[in-house]
């Protein structure tokens, strides 16, 4: 019978043209819904539902000394952006993992772990807890630099619909010319109830 | 008991045509559809339609030359025998060589990407590898040329390092035995097996083998 | 509109589609119990009025499998203290707040496995306030050196193997300090092991 068949072999065709489009124009693998980003300036408190949020000094370096005081200093590939964050949690601990920078071009960019900075922060109620975050960034993505944090895996999909901070390092173009040449040098920092004071030191040339 | 008709074969080609013709036309539309289209792609072969695609040729590996592994662009600078590698790292045990090749990567892609990626890359012949004595095995130790710090981590989009690879060798190798071979990697959006998404997946085939110079130092 | 007949028709389905939801919804929230049920402290065990003891009977899963932990456990006293113990070394608490410790009395059979637990306090608005410095966290119910047995690791282990010289006496006290911002009222005392099951004693 044709009329059938034909019936038949259109649906078969249509079934499948649907599983095409399904599963190469829909995203089933990223973030089904993005984060809610809280928006802040540097010295501004962003509001999370779970935290509140305040990076409170950003700048560069070439070096940075280790908590270890017999390792190497640790020298940029780029330059080493410090950044200064306290955070309070609002209803219990929480931990914030991974902050990172994002440029204005939208790429992404990781903290080291040879920089002995922190590389998460946590976040007791009621009480700041202060931290140190290291970049090794190039120096020609310097200028709108956001420094973005969260209590979920940055990665994976499980910051879905969760807050996110967001703030705006204000880097402006002159600031990011000179920052670019720096050859300051500071000690590495993690995370301290008390507040932390970057600390500039001079460094001893070991034997190369 | 029913009678029935029995028809013989009968010899000649006039007869077997027959029974093609027959054969084909009694057939349905599909069928004779899909023979056709078997047909045709079998025609393609004499004009090589039935050959595999040709695989990239395995370039001779040379110093100083960019390859593009994937997530980075990798030139080995150099490669020598030392002694002691200083401040970074000395041989365990007396009279142990190291055979360090000296490493430039560029992160040439959108997002961060691990060191150990280019690392893992590389490979060597004939090296005379000496196992380090903890579990690292054969693994070469990396360090950071500006600064002789250890380094394993993410290589930020744009940013450019040279790394020494240490191996510890035997002083007995014979340097001009010495192969190195670079591997690259694939982009798997999605893994099959776990979904994980955006990963890096090291090729079988090569990017570039063969003997370099191995400069000996005190 | 549906013709006549289609309702007297479907009579028998109608009433299964809700049912036929409900399991799909069922089937389909898997993730919730590991992602979010789990994850919380959900699951109150028992709880004392204010001075008062508990029984507890804990039951959860180690190495070997399904086991349970039998305890009891009163709030003594909250209490006011000068000096917090951080990592290193003992100091006064930041700006802001104060310390406050909590004062336990255990008793519980010497094999039962308490170590590894969490204690934190929860003020009227519902925050929860944990140890903070967290290298030191995760006994906090049992004494340091008489922490009693270790939980089995692996297949062959014995279950209320302890090292030696780490026995529990049958009952003891232990203090746990917190960093409280000023103004905050504490209500509660919350004791866990594995989430979502949890303990909370009321404070007076």
């Amino acid at each position: 019978m044709r009329a059938p068949r034909a019936a038949s072999t259109l649906a078969i065709v249509a079934a499948l043209a649907v599983g095409h489009a399904v599963t190469n124009r829909l995203n089933v693998t990223g973030l089904e819904s993005p984060a809610f980003v809280r928006s802040a300036d540097l010295a501004q408190v962003a509001h999370l539902s779970y935290a509140d949020v305040e990076v409170t000094d950003v700048r560069p370096a070439q070096y940075l000394a280790p908590p270890v005081s017999d390792d190497l200093a640790v020298k940029a590939g780029g330059v080493w952006l410090l950044v200064s964050l306290t955070a309070t949690a609002t209803r219990e601990p929480t931990l914030l993992v991974d902050g990172r920078l994002v440029d204005e071009e939208g790429r992404v960019y990781r903290s080291s772990t040879r920089s002995g900075c922190a590389f998460v922060t946590h976040t007791y109620t009621g009480l700041p807890n202060h931290s140190v975050f290291c970049f090794d960034v190039p120096t020609d993505v310097l200028a709108g630099l956001h420094f973005v944090i969260a209590r979920g895996d940055l990665d994976n999909a499980r910051l879905a619909g969760d807050d996110l901070a967001e703030v705006d390092l204000g880097i402006s173009r002159s600031e990011a010319a000179s920052w670019a040449r720096t050859t300051k040098a500071y000690n590495a920092e993690s995370e301290d109830l008390a507040p932390i004071e970057l600390q500039e030191i001079t460094l001893n040339q070991v034997g190369s | 008991m029913t009678e029935r008709d029995v028809v013989l074969p009968t010899s000649g080609t006039g007869a077997r045509r027959g029974r093609v013709r027959g054969f084909v036309g009694q057939r349905s539309t599909p069928t004779k559809l899909g023979a056709l289209g078997a047909a045709l792609v079998l025609a393609t072969a004499p004009f090589g339609g039935l050959e595999s695609a040709p695989e990239n040729d395995v370039r001779p590996l040379a110093l100083g030359q960019r390859i593009d592994i994937g997530p980075f662009y990798l030139t080995i600078e150099n490669v020598s025998q030392v002694s002691d590698l200083e401040p970074a790292i000395s041989p365990e045990t007396e009279g142990t060589k190291l055979l360090v090749l000296k490493v430039e990567l560029t992160n040439h892609t959108d997002r961060a990407e691990f060191s150990r990626l280019a690392v893992e890359a590389i490979g060597g012949d004939h090296t005379g590898g000496v196992p380090w004595e903890n579990d690292e095995g054969l693994k070469p130790q990396v360090f950071n040329v500006d600064d002789a710090a250890r380094f394993d981590e993410y290589v930020n989009p744009g940013q450019t390092y040279t790394l020494a690879l240490a191996l510890q060798q035997d002083p007995e190798t014979d340097l001009d035995q010495v192969e190195f071979t670079v591997y690259g990697y694939f982009f798997q959006a999605v893994d099959p097996q776990t979904l994980d998404p955006d990963r890096w997946v090291l090729d079988d085939a090569p990017l570039a083998t063969g003997h370099v110079p191995v400069e000996v130092k005190e | 509109m549906t013709r006549p007949g289609w309702w007297r028709e479907n009579r028998f389905w109608l009433p299964a589609v809700p049912l036929a939801l409900a399991a799909l919804l069922a089937a389909t929230s898997y993730n919730v119990r590991d992602h979010w049920y789990d994850e919380g402290l959900r699951h109150e065990l028992a709880t004392a009025s204010p001075g008062e003891s508990v029984r507890v009977t804990d039951d959860y899963e180690d190495a070997l499998g399904e086991t349970k932990r039998r305890f009891s456990v009163r709030l003594e006293r909250l209490q006011e203290a000068d000096t917090y113990p951080y990592d290193l070394e003992d100091g006064p608490p930041p700006e802001g707040t104060r310390v406050v410790k909590a004062v336990l009395a255990w008793s519980a059979d010497p094999d039962q496995v308490l170590q590894g637990c969490t204690v934190a306090l929860v003020d009227g608005q519902g925050r929860r306030y944990e140890r903070v410095d967290s290298f030191s966290q995760g006994n906090m119910c049992v004494r340091y050196g008489h922490e009693g047995p270790d939980a089995p690791a692996a297949e062959g282990d014995v279950r209320g193997t302890v090292e030696e010289g780490a026995e529990r006496p049958p009952t003891w006290t232990t203090r746990s300090s917190f960093l409280v911002p000023d103004g905050v009222r504490i209500t509660q005392v919350l004791v866990w092991w594995e989430r979502p099951d949890y303990v909370a004693l009321s404070v007076s």
